[in-house]
């Protein structure tokens, strides 16, 4: 654990980077700022501070469900948290279309978010309680997974009714919304809250997730409660995974690659990982939406279409390279 | 803190253990000191792994009664909690299950936890008596290895070496020379030796030979019946045969399945 302290220095160094660019620069081009200047603090510095705080909880999320489903390959959305959030962010804005155009999206991503955890935790609480038996190497992590892939499709089902019944008007903002798009509205500051928090418990909780990290029984053999411990990673998890959907919708690839390519490059110390995976997310993510609003501007392109174009060949070259 | 002969480590009483609605073990007395080293012998599936769970408190007994001797005292395994039965016992388990690539190091480190309460960074104690258990099994040299790069042999060691460095009063071992070749196979019988000068040992074993030869006391386990006590008292050929259910000869001092 040597090289904690640089490797956690140059990533805060990188994403503070990242952050004076994507705050500086835009479709228009780069500046220097003055002290009064809307376009700064008004709209990049905002969205750039969304950028990071929704790439944080993505990440920190996948990062976490990697270790409770014990599979390096999960990501923040397998357990239906996404399917839920979307289909409250599509009920919201056909139900309530111009009374709260400003939030509505949001609060009915965050609602819908908070349901679908509500219904995994409801569901598979037995499969979240089952500890792996104690002869057997399966992982109890099977259950949960395929409670979470029904409740995905269900929303799903949802999501496709409520997109083929709404009026034409409203289909290119929710399209757009569910191919992830950073939006500095209200739920900044909310989003940022939870970012630290999460952050803060996850950190401090590291030393027993490392533990957690070599299988429920070996856990259990040394004293760790494992139970209780798996249902708060999961619903930490799944409050960053609803934070962060509710702010900028399901934006794909920065809760699987990030933990991912961390877990390559620093190893599996969770003391470490977790951190790192928030700074590194967050980077990866405020660098991304520059990308998206710059590339092709004065267009603006979704931030999740240029996560995915970044983070499917990424993500197979690492599958490649895995074992 | 003064031993206490009354007080064994372990002791059972009418103890049952079940598997399903299938009962493995019955109405089984026992006590286990510190000092000794059990081996249990047993057709496949008879339940030496279940009764080993138990005894870890890893599987729920169906019945009679479990208690440890923590500071003097007996008490019954429900009373104790998670972090004082992680000081009293431990289990090598006969299958690990890797999810994520770690350290040998870091593997052994691990079984540090239950004396690392609060602590978040490692202890240069910690770590110095991981060294040393890693260096009990002969695995030092791959203190940096990757646990899912090693072989299935190697990866049994540092198990072992992870509860070495737990350091338990009761130390369980399910088939601990299984993946092994004939040399660490009697490398890991010396150590078990060793280590029940100073602790009580429990394995279970399918090797009748090793077992006669570095074990204090077997237990054997039948169908419906079990067998306790001295190796030169239960190791006798008409116990093994009908333990076994097939008969033995013993020849040169080792006996012969016939």
């Amino acid at each position: 654990m040597t090289n904690a302290k640089p490797a956690l220095l140059l990533l805060l160094t990188v994403a503070l980077a990242v952050m004076l660019l994507s705050a500086l620069c835009g479709g228009t081009g780069c500046f220097f700022p003055t002290p009064s200047d809307d376009v700064l603090w008004q709209i990049r510095l905002p969205r750039s501070l969304s950028a990071f705080a929704v790439g944080g909880l993505l990440a920190l999320a996948g990062a976490l469900m990697q270790l409770l489903l014990r599979n390096p390959l999960a990501d923040p959305y397998v357990l239906g948290v996404s399917g839920g959030a979307a289909t409250g962010a599509m009920a919201a804005s056909w139900l309530m279309p111009a009374a709260f155009a400003a939030y509505g999206m949001q609060l009915g991503a965050l609602a819908g978010a908070l349901l679908a955890t509500a219904l995994l935790f409801g569901l598979a609480r037995r499969a979240l309680m089952a500890l792996t038996p104690a002869m057997s190497a399966s992982p109890s992590g099977v259950r949960l997974i395929l409670t979470g892939v029904m409740i995905s499709a269900g929303f799903g089902a949802l999501m496709s009714l409520l997109l083929s019944l709404a009026p034409e008007g409203q289909l290119r903002g929710m399209v757009f919304w569910l191919m992830g798009d950073i939006d500095s509205g209200p739920l900044l500051w909310p989003a940022w809250l939870v970012l630290v928090a999460t952050t803060v418990w996850a950190s401090w909780q590291a030393p027993v997730l490392n533990v957690l990290a070599h299988g429920d029984t070996t856990a259990r053999l040394l004293g760790v409660p494992v139970r209780s411990l798996r249902a708060r990673v999961l619903l930490v998890a799944a409050l960053a995974t609803a934070s962060a959907v509710a702010v900028a919708g399901a934006i794909g690839f920065v809760g699987l690659v990030v933990p991912h390519a961390m877990r390559l490059m620093l190893g599996n110390d969770q003391r470490l990982l977790l951190p790192a995976s928030v700074l590194a997310g967050g980077a990866a993510l405020t660098l991304a939406d520059l990308l998206a609003r710059s590339i092709v501007a004065p267009v603006q392109l979704p931030v999740g279409v240029v996560t995915a174009l970044v983070g499917v060949p990424v993500f197979l070259w690492l599958l490649a390279r895995s074992r | 803190m003064s031993q206490m002969p009354s007080l064994p480590l372990v002791q059972t009483k009418n103890l049952s253990v079940k598997m399903g609605q299938r009962t493995l073990v019955s109405g089984l007395d026992w006590q286990v000191q510190s000092g000794e080293f059990w081996c249990v012998l047993g057709k496949n599936g008879v339940g030496k792994s279940s009764l080993l769970s138990v005894l870890a408190g890893l599987l729920p007994r169906s019945g009679g009664t479990l208690q440890f001797t923590a500071q003097s005292i007996a008490q019954s395994i429900d009373q104790l909690d998670d972090l004082q039965l992680a000081r009293l016992r431990g289990l090598m388990m006969q299958h690990q299950s890797d999810a994520f690539s770690h350290s040998v190091a870091d593997t052994v480190l691990i079984g540090r936890t239950p004396y690392r309460v609060g602590r978040s960074w490692d202890a240069e104690q910690d770590i110095k008596i991981a060294h040393q258990a890693l260096a009990r099994v002969g695995l030092l040299d791959k203190l940096h290895a990757d646990i899912t790069q090693l072989s299935g042999g190697e990866r049994q060691r540092v198990a072992l070496a992870g509860l070495l460095a737990q350091d338990p009063g009761l130390m369980l071992l399910d088939e601990p020379t299984a993946h092994q070749d004939v040399a660490q196979q009697l490398a890991i019988m010396r150590l078990a030796c060793e280590l029940a000068q100073t602790h009580a040992l429990i394995a279970s074993c399918h090797d009748i030979n090793l077992a006669m030869r570095f074990a204090t006391h077997v237990l054997v386990l039948g169908e419906d019946q079990h067998w306790q006590g001295r190796v030169a008292e239960v190791m006798t050929a008409q116990i093994l045969a009908q333990a076994f259910g097939c008969s033995f000869s013993l020849r040169g001092g080792q006996f012969i399945a016939e």
